[in-house]
């Protein structure tokens, strides 16, 4: 076996960040063949390969239809948002395509296999944590562990401070409030920081809460001042809809140094320079930022400490770039961001710093860099209790969230018949007491029970937590203590069979035919939803406006751009005119009704000279009728 | 973090793009991202208000209001002033670039806390006049200039440095002899160099200050912009933001052009769309002259110091152009062999010069560096003398064109008349015997001489010719008390005063902009005295 190296892979919603443990045992991010440190997560898919990064991007402004972006915000959903090629594919197919190519870039620059740590938002649930590592399983990538993201930076900070030394065991702990606005989501936790131990006192986050919403509400707004200046909307298809989008993702950015930006709207040979103060964007964007306030304060509660008790704050995601939110926090916190720790590194130099402790205790060496971590759950792990009285069911929580990882807990229950030989669990996450505002993660459907038992005949079923957040579920017969076989159901995401198929299709080089093919040839392949024309509305979408829960996860709503224009596939073709159309209208309305007037008027003075009231000198008058011979003059 | 060692910190002041390195405390280079979380930062500058915005913003500003974006100031260093007015204003060139250094100063100080010394590269051709100007440029944003360094001798370092020159264990390595390719965004140039153990040694230096990548990117807006006009009959280069968008365009499509084999490119002007499509080989052939005038020079460059291509060890890969697949095949089939990137082509020159910084801080603590640069001067440095046979005045060449620096360098001239009273010194750059092909850099006089002086009268002049490019100048006359030391002085520099303001006005302590179009300095003529040969 060829000796392997520590990599830590941050496979963000908009970009890709990778680390690597160099010689002397630090973080330091790789780059790639162009020299970028990131890579924009995009896959544009031609017909006989796939394209990434930049030149993706490129060719997606031309035909979006082919390309996935921001795909790992639809993961744990049944499908990526948008079809591609006509087709809906699954998100984790994507991710996997990102995924291997990135495995590959890594590999090809050095010696070594990488063994990879994956960092994962700590909002993740437990279907899209699923989805992501069927992602690296699909792409073929081993992967040797997961941490979530906010543990990450903090260990990176933890190295960037020298607490990783094996000189620091003097220095004084510390307490950090991790904020980690990445494109698509919001962590925020509170880790506790001590020479080799990083321990999470708190973890609260937002799954659809990202700097993507940012621009969308910008789009969304630019978008409503064209469309009052020109009666039309430019969003009209999808093309002109990325393109929009992308520019106020620029404009975005623009604001971030400068106090105005200018984007550029287009359409029907219209065209506008739409100017947008950062005062504007902060205004229209508010309503973001106070939900990004909630879930900082509510991990503060969470850990139940007061600001004082925090030494550092570390701004984590492009998306802290905006001054609003730096802002905000250090209102909200009395703390200065951390300078010196890269918003776009530093999960990814974490999860290297993981992966080189992972691949040490693996292969029986001392690490470089020896630290224990300590994680929590993110979420109450319940199960489903229906009460036959009322109907209702109910989540029981069996393991709190905020509870250290590795953890375990057994509730017992009990069959409801004799002789019954099924029992079914329904496994919940969230905080909720009513089941269905939970996530229904998993069915557990006990099997094997012996015949003839008696009604109500207790079992135990025994959950546990690993370290790393898989669950493991066993049950046995309270009374005999025999072993009970568990089928775990899981309600969403791709089955493994579907995971092996895509996989042996990945092993190879593809494109978008033989995706397509393979969709094809495999009708039962997953499609919950009817397949076809997808409406503008669904080109995007949107945040939960509703007030999310500070925790636990946001109902998935596949909302559509806002605005009543933009349900433009539903109205009839546009009939509204444009003000150029509305001039020259009005321009022919006066020229041709003071023409009807002058020849009325010049016919009026043939039939009355007497009319000629302004004396003009027409040809075929004869001579002008002397004031007050006409019997008409009497108006005057 | 903890120790108070000063960081050690190299800038690569790039026509285009910029990147700052510093020495980290494992001794080893590491870029430093800019507040945006990139490697380069665009050279850029925009004016809003009262606000200078430097970097990427800039950059994009180009395509929507051009006429506030200073870009390429480097281009223009030794000028005056800049070529374009902004918001009413002059800029000398290297108050621009001091802008674009106190972005990078301040974004590099967030992350390893504020330091004040550091080395800037200039390219090898730079004349003096322009290395004074950048000196001047990092004056004015507050740094203390260690040194000023060559280019490809930075990038020189880096990859010594890389393959182990620079380490102990490598003084047995045998001689090296590289040659360094750097086609940037705005500049190319060419060097051969010997890395002997611990010194570097440029044999020959060479390039041209106006090729660079955003050549071929304006090939690209070219071929766009007519095929465009063939169908629409507009040129949509007349209008300067749908220009600046264009070129955008088509500096991303040459990007993607490194990475894929063809690329579509969308113009749009005057509420007409076209998307033009192009193909690698097609831009490789639009653009293949630029490439064959690197190769010209190349070629020249070598022969200059006196090798050939079997001499080589290496062929280093330096600057963000040598991305273009087509310049690695063309050195590759030149020299035949595998052309070096293996320092980040956009970074290699960045941590050069940060290696060099952490060795001449070390050298300041008094400890024994370890490595030595041995510098060449990149164009031949003389006075204008009057030949006495032909009467004729002609350019007497003191230190010839790559000579290794530091050099001192004397020669014996001679008055023309008796009783002349003043002598004037011209001091001139350039190859040519004939002095208005050289570009003067320099006049010193010395007046006052005793009335009876007779004709002939030696006059010794000295050339002391610094590393750092810095030229001074000694001029004694036999006979007489008279001396006469002199540093460099040009017409275009600014004075003192001046510079302390920009450094105010730069730093964001006086809001009041400093005024640039009165007050050079004027040189008084020499008198009627001429120096003969």
């Amino acid at each position: 076996m060829s000796p392997s190296r520590a990599v830590g892979i941050n496979l963000g919603t908009s970009c890709v960040a990778i680390a690597r443990i160099d010689e002397l045992g630090r973080s330091s991010m790789v780059r790639n063949a162009q020299g970028d440190l990131l890579l924009e997560s995009i896959v544009y898919f031609e017909d006989d390969e796939l394209v990434f990064a930049r030149p993706a991007k490129q060719a997606a402004a031309m035909q979006p239809n082919r390309a996935a972006e921001y795909a790992k915000r639809d993961l744990g959903q049944s499908a990526y948002s948008r079809a591609i090629g006509g087709e809906l594919l699954p998100a984790e197919l994507i991710e996997a395509c990102l995924l291997k190519k990135i495995y590959a870039e890594v590999s090809a620059e050095g010696s070594g296999n990488p063994a990879v740590v994956l960092s994962i938002p700590a909002c993740f649930d437990q279907a899209q944590r699923k989805a992501l590592l069927d992602s690296a399983q699909i792409a073929g990538i081993e992967i040797l562990g997961t941490i979530n993201d906010t543990l990450a930076a903090a260990l990176a900070f933890a190295e960037n401070q020298g607490y990783l030394n094996p000189s620091a065991d003097k220095k004084p702990g510390c307490r950090v409030l991790v904020f980690d606005l990445g494109g698509g989501k919001l962590d925020a936790a509170i880790v506790e920081i001590k020479p080799g131990s990083l321990r999470t006192l708190a973890v609260v986050g937002d799954a659809r809460l990202g700097g993507r919403d940012w621009d969308l509400r910008l789009a969304d707004h630019l978008a409503g001042l064209f469309t009052k200046q020109f009666g039309e909307d430019p969003r009209y298809d999808m093309v002109s809809v990325r393109r929009l989008v992308e520019s106020s993702a620029e404009a975005k950015h623009t604001l971030t140094v400068r106090q105005q930006a200018r984007v550029r709207i287009e359409r029907d040979g219209h065209s506008a320079d739409i100017a947008i103060t950062r005062q504007a964007f902060e205004e229209i964007t508010a309503d973001l930022v106070a939900r990004a306030k909630r879930v900082t304060e509510s991990v503060l509660s969470q850990a139940a400490m007061a600001w004082p008790d925090l030494a550092h704050l570390l701004l984590m995601g492009g998306a802290t770039r905006m001054p609003m939110i730096g802002k905000m926090l250090e209102a909200l916190t009395g703390l200065k961001p951390v300078a010196n720790l890269q918003p776009d590194e530093a999960v990814a130099r974490g999860a290297a710093l993981r992966a080189e402790c992972l691949l040490a205790a693996r292969e029986g060496r001392a690490a470089s860099t020896q630290v224990e971590i300590v994680d929590l759950t993110s979420f109450s792990l319940g199960i489903e209790w229906a009460d036959r009285q009322t109907g209702r069911t109910e989540n029981v929580v069996i393991i709190q969230r905020g509870t250290q990882l590795p953890c375990s807990t057994s509730a017992k229950i009990a069959t409801t018949d004799d002789d019954q030989r099924t029992l079914t669990v329904q496994l919940l996450e969230g905080e909720s007491r009513k089941a269905q505002e939970c996530s229904r993660i998993a069915e557990l459907v006990i099997g094997g029970l012996p015949g003839e038992l008696p009604k109500n005949t207790p079992i135990e079923v025994q959950y546990q937590y690993t370290a790393d957040r898989r669950l493991q579920v066993k049950a046995h017969l309270q009374t005999s203590g025999a072993a009970l076989a568990i089928d775990v159901r899981r309600g969403r995401g791709l089955s493994a069979d579907h995971v092996a198929q895509w996989k042996k299709l990945l092993s190879g080089e593809v494109g978008l035919k033989a995706i397509l093919a393979h969709l094809a040839s495999q009708p039962h392949q997953p499609a919950p939803h009817p397949v076809g024309e997808v409406s503008s509305e669904l080109i995007e979408r949107r945040a939960d406006e509703r007030p999310v829960l500070p925790v636990g996860r946001a109902v998935d709503t596949g909302f559509g751009l806002d605005t009543a224009e933009a349900s433009m596939s539903a109205r009839p073709k546009n009939r509204t005119m444009t003000p150029r159309q509305i001039a020259i209208m009005l321009t022919g309305y006066v020229v041709f009704s003071a023409l009807g007037l002058a020849i009325g008027y010049y016919v009026l003075m043939f039939i009355e000279p007497s009319y000629n009231w302004y004396h003009l000198p027409l040809p075929g008058l004869a001579k002008e009728a002397p004031a007050g011979g006409a019997v008409s003059t009497g108006r005057r | 973090m903890t120790n108070e060692t000063i960081a050690a910190v190299g800038i690569d002041l790039g026509t285009t793009y910029s990147a700052v390195a510093y020495i980290d405390d494992t001794g080893r280079p590491v870029t430093l991202v800019n507040a945006e979380g990139d490697l380069v930062t665009p050279s850029v500058v925009l004016f809003e208000g009262d606000q200078a915005v430097v970097g990427k913003e800039a950059l994009k500003a180009i395509a929507t209001e051009a006429e506030h974006v200073a870009q390429c100031a480097k281009r223009e260093l030794g000028d005056r002033t800049f070529h374009k007015t902004l918001q009413g204003r002059k800029y000398p060139p290297e108050a621009l670039q001091a802008l674009v250094l106190n972005k990078l100063h301040q974004d590099a100080a967030r992350q390893i806390g504020d330091f004040r010394k550091v080395v800037i590269t200039v390219p090898a051709y730079f004349d003096e006049v322009r290395r004074k100007a950048t000196q001047d440029a990092g004056y004015m944003a507050g740094f203390e200039v260690l040194d000023i360094i060559n280019e490809p001798t930075a990038a020189a370092i880096a990859h010594g440095f890389l393959k182990g020159f620079l380490n102990r264990q490598g003084e047995s390595n045998a001689p090296r002899k590289l040659l360094v390719y750097d086609l940037g965004g705005g500049t190319f140039d060419v060097t051969v160099m010997e890395i002997r153990e611990h010194e570097f040694l440029a044999l020959a230096t060479d390039g041209d200050v106006q090729l660079g990548g955003q050549d071929f990117d304006m090939r690209l807006v070219d071929y766009v912009a007519q095929e465009f006009m063939r169908t629409y009959q507009l040129d949509p280069r007349e209008d300067p933001n749908t220009a600046g968008r264009l070129w955008r365009e088509c500096e991303d499509a040459k990007r993607t052009l490194s990475a894929r084999a063809k690329v579509s490119i969308s113009c749009d002007y005057k509420s007409q769309a076209a998307r033009v499509e192009i193909t690698r080989e097609k831009f490789e052939e639009i653009t293949q002259d630029l490439l064959n005038r690197t190769q010209f020079t190349t070629k020249q460059t070598l022969q200059a110091a006196g090798l050939t291509w079997a001499d080589l060890d290496s062929v280093l890969l330096v600057g963000g152009s040598t991305r273009m697949p087509m310049v690695a095949k063309m050195l590759r089939q030149l020299s035949g062999k595998e052309p070096d990137a293996s320092v980040a082509v956009d970074e290699a020159v960045a941590h050069g010069a940060a290696l060099h910084a952490a060795i001449l801080l070390a050298r300041s603590r008094g400890e024994v560096p370890v490595l030595q640069i041995k510098n060449v001067n990149s164009h031949s440095l003389g006075v204008v003398a009057t030949d006495a046979r032909t009467e004729r005045k002609r350019n007497a060449i003191l230190i010839p064109r790559n000579t290794a620096l530091p050099v001192t360098a004397r020669r014996v001239f001679r008055t023309q008349n008796a009783g002349q009273r003043s002598i004037l010194v011209r001091i001139v750059e350039g190859e040519s015997a004939t002095p208005a092909d050289c570009t003067p850099i320099g006049r010193c006089v010395v007046r006052d001489l005793p009335p009876d002086l007779p004709a002939q009268t030696p006059i010794e002049v000295r050339f002391a010719y610094q590393e750092n490019g810095r030229l001074t100048v000694h001029v004694s006359v036999a006979g007489t008390q008279r001396e006469l030391k002199h540093e460099l002085a040009r017409d275009n520099s600014l004075t003192q005063e001046q510079l302390d303001a920009w450094r105010l006005y730069i730093l964001g302590q006086q809001m009041e902009q400093p005024d640039v179009t009165d007050d050079f300095r004027t040189l008084e003529e020499g008198g009627s005295g001429s120096v003969t040969m």
